[in-house]
């Protein structure tokens, strides 16, 4: 029996269909482990489970819970450290510049001065980001010195102390549409257009989602991608960029739901099969440990 | 299969329960709009979900 540890929040169609399909899997026991009731000790498991799926809603409750398995020896989806590199902007773009994946110019500095400086020499349009945070909150798209020092200004006024970190991307004309892609495993497994007449194309925004072909140049640098933050199961949001695709941003707790009709890919049964295939691996290594 | 419905907590309509419903599931009551979470199951009962924060995501 492989026990799969199941870290969330709430249940969205997204954790549901997840659930469904492990349930529907022979010799598997799925372990509920509601990041709203868990305490750890340490060092200890706060749950015998054989690989932690993370499908929490909460980016630092995933981190330092899967972080805290991992401390007691549990193999997690994705790693703690894929989670700590996707769920934080500028991580994943140096640790995409160093893996020398192709995204939007980036920059970032530490005051409204320096920021305001920066997205000079950049020059306008430019989008602020958040370095935490998803579903397209809090981006702004800035066009001109009278905006830049005005968002700047509340960032710093208003925010957490997080909002003091200015992530600057060049905004990428995307006419109308970028590319989610999917990745589960080091496969490329499907992708979607997300077409929208608004600059954010997030379909929680009201992006519409149709299929994508994967061809060998996409598949290839989402791989790529993928390896560069660690993640075994990612969604890639990208541009397509006059000389190529560029990588925007790396979603470490992907949604698919929109997904899986346009494309036709059973994204959670391809999700689950990874899963269980590291599961019956790490089993296995307990059991030779263990005698 | 026959529907079955729980009360919203904040508008009192009857909110449809999906099939195999499992704790913590989101819903949405469609009377007000409010986002719903499943608490318990036998019978199901449901209370506001938690408001979205600022770390929440994919």
């Amino acid at each position: 029996m492989v026990r799969i540890g199941f870290l969330h929040s709430v249940i969205r169609r997204e954790e549901k269909l997840l659930l469904e399909v492990l349930a529907a899997q022979p010799g598997v026991e799925v372990v509920p482990l509601d990041d709203r009731v868990l305490a750890f000790a340490l060092p200890g498991r706060p749950a015998a489970v054989d690989l932690v799926l993370d499908r929490s809603l909460t980016h630092s409750r995933a981190l330092y819970a899967l972080r805290l398995f991992e401390s007691a020896g549990v193999r997690c989806v994705n790693l703690s450290r894929a989670v700590g590199l996707c769920g934080d902007k500028l991580l994943t773009s140096i640790a995409l510049a160093e893996a020398g994946i192709p995204q939007p110019e980036v920059r970032t500095a530490f005051t409204p001065e320096a920021a305001l400086a920066a997205i000079e020499e950049m020059g306008y349009p430019v989008v602020l980001k958040p370095c935490v945070g998803s579903w397209g909150r809090l981006l702004a798209k800035v066009n001109d010195r009278d905006a830049a020092e005005a968002l700047l200004e509340h960032k710093v006024t208003l925010g957490s102390y997080q909002h003091g970190i200015f992530y600057i991307q060049r905004y990428v004309e995307k006419r109308g549409r970028d590319i989610r892609a999917f990745v589960v495993g080091g496969e490329c497994v499907a992708a979607i257009y997300r077409t929208s007449e608004h600059w954010i194309t997030n379909t929680a925004r009201g992006g519409a989602a149709s299929n994508c072909p994967v061809n060998d140049a996409l598949a290839d640098l989402c791989v790529r991608a993928a390896r560069a933050v660690e993640g075994d199961v990612v969604a890639l949001d990208l541009f397509e960029g006059e000389d190529g695709y560029l990588v925007n941003e790396v979603n470490h707790t992907m949604e698919f739901k929109n997904s899986v009709a346009p494309t036709g890919v059973d994204i959670p049964g391809l999700i689950v099969r990874h899963v269980l295939s590291l599961a019956r691996g790490a089993e296995i290594m307990a059991e030779a440990a263990h005698g | 299969m026959t529907a079955s419905y729980a009360p919203c907590p904040v508008c009192d309509a009857e909110v449809p329960v999906p099939p195999n419903p499992v704790l913590s599931e989101l819903l949405v009551c469609e009377s007000c709009s409010v986002a719903l979470e499943v608490r318990a199951l036998d019978p199901v009962v449901l209370d506001e979900a938690p408001q979205e924060e600022e770390d929440w995501g994919q």
